[in-house]
């Protein structure tokens, strides 16, 4: 299994991802942009605290058609959605111990951006949570989560 | 592109009308706004009523959005030399009773925890869950649900259900759809008095307590029950706030210029004419923002309006009951005997004297709707002045009693409230509120005077019946159905015409609401940048 933020790891996601044709043909075609923040928090081994790991995901047609990994924060400019949060949160998730939905419900991971779509297509963004947080793509060198 | 042709004409300058404008000129548009009224604001409307150097709020006194609404950050409404500034009083709201005794809400959730837990510890631990599962969501949820044009709430609530959110909270629910206020009070609360606090939050806030559906809104309600802001210097200063950026991003506003006729060209809004003939034309855009009736009654001709949009536009429907308000220049603010109980009740901004129990806000509901004005009226008071100095001349202080009441009465109309009669009422508010006071006699008032449910309809007409929220606040009349389906994502069937006003989701009140989704859907129409939108 590939080791969680390697170059492996972020394609074994979206294999899987884009393997879901079920999933990839209700979703809205066309082109989609996200951002996600993920804060280093002291508890993630893997992220320390202080830095920010920023993320770029083009959607084109329900697939996941780039991704990059950057130094800055991706500009607001395009964007559809950003997505903030904690290490240990999102980590927790890929791990699935931790609910994405009851993340969002506490604030734990903030999402900017238009909600109405994510509700209008809620059974969708449940599937894609339930790809995220197959725990059996990751390998966890440094420890998993829980993390205490 | 002539001096009577703008991109926009907007109709109506309160507040919706006046951030609507702010927003299209600061994107590069020439906006026209034309006001009926000698001055901008609408409900912002801050007046010395009694007495010079008394200011006063005749209408929108309370305000709940700041630091959560988009439009005070993208339009510098707030600090600065052209923002209002705002005070926050830590002792936000409370209750005082007959026997005496007082519950309080502050800022500091320890202290409500502490006064509600004088009433019952249990309620006081299931009020900070609640508050506390709220905070987490509610950011997400107000920039859903109020500052983004509506999507169904059957959509919503097919989220909800999906994500499973019923089993990873407490108090939010799709269920709550079905339910009122006072059920969700009742389901999740012992105390009576616990209960008709927070259903005093609810009331002044405009929501009817009994009515079903609305408790799917309350948690939210509840969330920002610690957010009561007064603006320094009176409610119209926000206005002026408004009117810089207005004027710093190049528009017009003609303030006296009633709009008699929208004109329709080629099916299309065209422009408008004014009473006194004058015309000015829009090449793009015509947002009203006043209500629904005189948009599509009054000011289009009627060979303009769909014919299936003239029923929805006839059935729409207002709030049973409005405001009957008492305004006051007092010696000295008034103290309280339960303060005894609890001295931060002299401290409090917003008051509930009078509703004990969810009965007694069911039997003034039943009331109103039978346009019977309620006998022993149950006050809202504030003393503004407490919390702004400049609210009153050095030594003395403002007052303001509030009671629900019927707009037309039964058998007498509204007419009744041009009568003597609203002299008697106000001097029974006024002695009601002497009952609950320490120390505080007919001496101490200055001059009162009473601002009726007529007034506020006579004055801003678009508050139809003194109906403040514009619309009623029912389940048939929220999010994607205010104010009906065709109508809910600002656009009209006439290519070009607009609604930006309170008839539109999510409702009256300081919300911005109206006019920042009007905002949202022009723009996708005409592909403005949306500089305002930060991901």
């Amino acid at each position: 299994m590939p080791v969680i933020y390697s170059q492996e790891w972020y394609q074994a996601m979206f294999d899987l991802a884009n393997s879901r044709d079920d999933i990839s043909k209700k979703l809205p075609q066309g082109e989609g942009c996200v951002a996600v923040e993920v804060q280093g928090d002291g508890r993630s081994p893997y992220i320390q605290a202080g830095e920010t790991k920023h993320f770029f995901i083009r959607f084109r047609d329900g697939k996941v058609a780039e991704y990059r990994e950057s130094e800055e924060r991706i500009p607001s400019k395009g964007l559809n959605y950003r997505v903030i949060g904690e290490a240990h949160i999102f980590e927790g998730v890929a791990a699935g111990v931790l609910d994405p939905v009851e993340a969002g419900l506490n604030g734990s991971v903030t999402i900017r951006g238009d909600m109405r779509a994510l509700m209008q297509h809620a059974d969708l963004v449940k599937v894609i949570f339930e790809v995220y947080s197959d725990s059996n793509v990751t390998d966890w060198p440094l420890g998993k989560p829980p993390y205490l | 592109m002539g001096e009577d042709t703008f991109d926009a004409i907007v109709i109506g300058a309160g507040h919706n009308g006046m951030a609507l404008s702010a927003y299209l000129g600061r994107s590069g548009w020439r906006v026209l706004v034309l006001e009926r009224r000698l001055e901008e604001g609408g409900g912002l409307s801050t007046e010395q009523y009694t007495r010079p150097g008394f200011l006063h709020n005749l209408h929108s006194n309370y305000h709940t959005f700041v630091g959560l609404c988009p439009v005070y950050k993208d339009l510098d409404l707030v600090g600065g030399p052209d923002g209002v500034s705002y005070a926050t009083p830590p002792v936000q709201m409370g209750s005082i009773f007959q026997d005496g005794t007082a519950l309080t809400i502050h800022t500091d959730m320890k202290k409500t925890h502490a006064s509600m837990s004088r009433f019952s510890k249990k309620d006081a631990d299931t009020f900070i869950r609640l508050y506390e599962e709220v905070k987490g969501f509610q950011d997400l949820m107000i920039s859903t649900l109020m500052y983004a044009p509506p999507i169904d709430v059957k959509d919503i609530a097919k989220a909800l259900s999906i994500w499973k959110v019923e089993d990873k909270t407490e108090f939010f629910r799709p269920r709550l759809r079905a339910m009122s206020i006072n059920d969700f009070l009742n389901k999740h609360f012992e105390n009576d008095r616990i209960k008709a606090m927070l259903a005093f939050h609810a009331a002044v806030c405009g929501y009817y307590t009994d009515e079903s559906g609305l408790a799917i809104s309350f948690p939210f309600m509840l969330g920002k029950i610690d957010n009561w802001r007064i603006a320094i210097g009176g409610s119209h200063r926000l206005a002026h706030a408004l009117w810089r950026q207005m004027r710093r991003n190049n528009v017009t506003l003609l303030p006296a210029s009633p709009v008699s006729r929208i004109l329709v060209q080629d099916g299309r809004a065209a422009g408008v004419r004014l009473e006194d003939g004058r015309e000015y034309y829009a090449e793009k855009v015509v947002a009203s923002s006043v209500d629904l009736h005189q948009t599509f009654r009054k000011m289009l001709s009627p060979e303009s309006v769909p014919k299936e949009l003239s029923g929805s536009v006839d059935k729409y429907e207002y709030q049973d009951g409005s405001l009957f308000s008492v305004h006051m220049a007092l010696h000295k603010a008034p103290t309280y005997r339960a303060a005894n109980f609890d001295p931060d009740i002299n401290r409090a901004w917003v008051l509930n004297l009078g509703y004990e129990r969810l009965e007694d806000f069911n039997n003034d509901w039943d009331d109103i709707r039978k346009g019977r004005v309620p006998e022993e009226p149950k006050l809202n008071v504030a003393v503004n002045s407490m919390f702004d100095p400049t609210d009153a001349p050095e030594g003395k202080a403002t007052g303001l009693i509030r009671a629900f009441a019927p707009f037309s009465m039964d058998g007498k109309g509204s007419g009744a409230w041009a009568t003597s009669f609203k002299e008697v009422y106000m001097e029974r508010c006024i002695g009601r509120m002497m009952e609950y006071c320490d120390g505080f006699e007919h001496a101490d008032i200055l001059q009162a005077k009473p601002y009726t449910p007529l007034d506020i309809a006579e004055k801003l007409p678009n508050m139809v019946n003194g109906d403040w929220m514009v619309g009623k606040i029912a389940d048939s009349n929220l999010l994607a159905n205010r104010p009906s389906k065709p109508l809910s994502q600002y656009r009209t069937p006439i290519p070009g015409l607009y609604l930006c006003g309170s008839c539109t989701h999510p409702h009256g009140f300081i919300t911005f609401g109206p006019g920042y989704n009007a905002l949202q859907s022009i723009a996708d129409d005409y592909g403005l940048e949306k500089w305002w939108i930060e991901i």
